[in-house]
């Protein structure tokens, strides 16, 4: 498979979120802050690509009966060198993810990419294709969380943007937070629509 | 026969791998990791007694701030601790236990008590961790009281596991704020009112006019249900005993 088809795919045409609708827990649970989920979105990308990697150079010599062990075993270890880095290094930010950061084991975005390509491909490739998955989960997540902060909270990346526009409006009681946007139901309408825009903009264009 | 056998031995082999790679990657960053959680354990402890760096204005921190965002040079936290803050330990019978019913603080024989005191040696609060049951998990903080036992000087949640953007802004000065200068008299008074109440809104801060209520984040009731639970249980505890061994 190219390059080009592997970005094409992953970050849009076959996109894990919108089309393979994959990894929807993490999706609803950390979308409601923009900086929670660009970290958690890195967070998935370095261990999809990095697990994809390690599959890929042993693939010839796992056992099919164990393979999906194995493939557990790769992920969680890289999910805990990850936990381990944003203690040592981001400390505020590992608080803030809190619990999140280990139930990236848990994301089937990760375990498709294994059965589905890293298994079957060359490491260089797998590499690529585990980066890409990551990296079109996290664009549909950053999307998303981007519209739950700025209309639950009123911020961008913490930074109050809605209260001081309506004041300059002449709004006095400034910006009254969309509550729901931060809650789980947020998650599910915000996501549900992107589904859905994404998914006529593709059929339109096969059409 | 030879294939479970090499099913079997892969297995261990490449569990070994990988665990052995992971107990490298944390022995290298045990340290730093143990020296970022007593960082952040002394910025606490350092908040919840009202002590912050000099170039900080409480008053104009965003309400969105927690201890974390709070600038420290580390040597200056390490030599507040050490000049100001005191730990002692404090005997407790089983009587005292008792008003720990409910609480999800574990209590041996005695407990450690955080005193505060000035360059002449004088007390000036005391401070301890505080424990309870949150919507999703435990809450841990750690609360400090006046000397004179009447109001509450700050607290700051340590661990918590709530919502992101919702139970989780009890740990922003927004909900914090409300817990400085709180009139603690209620547990001195023989009454059934819960000594710390919370309100939807409230017009002033503490600060400006001392009461015994504090403001709850809007669409978190459970987790500030928690935090009411737990500081009012724990701190009637705490200032039992503290009163009986004042002298």
């Amino acid at each position: 498979m190219k390059m080009i088809d592997v970005i094409k795919d992953d970050l849009w045409k076959n996109n894990p979120v919108t089309i393979q609708v994959l990894g929807i827990c993490s999706t609803l649970a950390v979308t409601n802050i923009f900086l929670n989920t660009l970290i958690m979105g890195l967070g998935l990308t370095f261990v999809t690509a990095f697990s994809a990697l390690t599959i890929s150079l042993i693939r010839n010599i796992i056992p099919a009966r164990v393979r999906m062990m194995v493939q557990t075993l790769v992920i969680s270890s890289y999910v805990v060198i990850v936990d381990i880095a944003l203690k040592a290094y981001v400390p505020d930010i590992s608080k803030a993810l809190g619990p999140y950061v280990g139930l990236i084991i848990t994301n089937c975005i990760i375990m498709g990419r294994m059965e589905a390509f890293a298994s079957s491909n060359r490491p260089g490739i797998a590499f690529f294709d585990g980066m890409m998955s990551g990296l079109g989960y996290s664009w549909v997540l950053l999307v998303i969380a981007f519209f739950r902060e700025l209309l639950g909270f009123g911020t961008i990346l913490g930074v109050a943007v809605l209260n001081p526009l309506m004041h300059g409006l002449g709004v006095t009681e400034g910006w009254i937070q969309w509550s729901f946007m931060i809650m789980a139901p947020g998650g599910f309408f915000m996501l549900a629509l992107f589904i859905w825009v994404s998914n006529t903009i593709i059929v339109n264009k096969v059409k | 026969m030879k294939r479970p056998l090499f099913t079997i031995l892969f297995m261990i082999i490449i569990t070994v791998v990988f665990v052995s790679a992971l107990a490298v990657v944390n022995e290298f960053s045990l340290d730093r990791i143990q020296k970022n959680l007593a960082m952040q354990k002394n910025q606490s402890i350092l908040y919840a007694f009202d002590i912050l760096p000099a170039a900080v204005q409480e008053d104009r921190l965003p309400s969105t701030c927690t201890t974390s965002d709070i600038q420290w040079d580390k040597t200056e936290i390490s030599k507040r601790m050490k000049n100001e803050i005191h730990v002692i330990r404090l005997p407790v019978n089983p009587q005292e236990k008792q008003l720990l019913k409910g609480s999800f603080l574990a209590i041996g024989d005695s407990v450690e008590i955080y005193v505060r005191t000035d360059e002449k040696n004088q007390i000036l609060a005391y401070g301890f961790p505080i424990q309870g049951k949150g919507l999703w998990g435990t809450i841990t903080a750690f609360g400090a009281v006046s000397s004179d036992l009447t109001r509450m000087i700050g607290i700051d949640f340590t661990q918590q596991t709530e919502t992101p953007g919702l139970g989780a802004r009890i740990t922003e000065q927004s909900f914090k704020i409300y817990f400085r200068n709180l009139d603690l008299d209620g547990f001195f008074r023989q009454s059934k009112l819960a000594p710390i109440v919370m309100v939807a809104q409230k017009d002033q801060t503490n600060l400006e006019k001392s009461t015994s209520s504090v403001e709850a984040v809007t669409g978190a009731t459970l987790t500030c249900n928690g935090v009411l639970n737990m500081v009012n249980t724990d701190l009637r505890f705490y200032l039992t005993l503290l009163k009986k061994n004042s002298s």
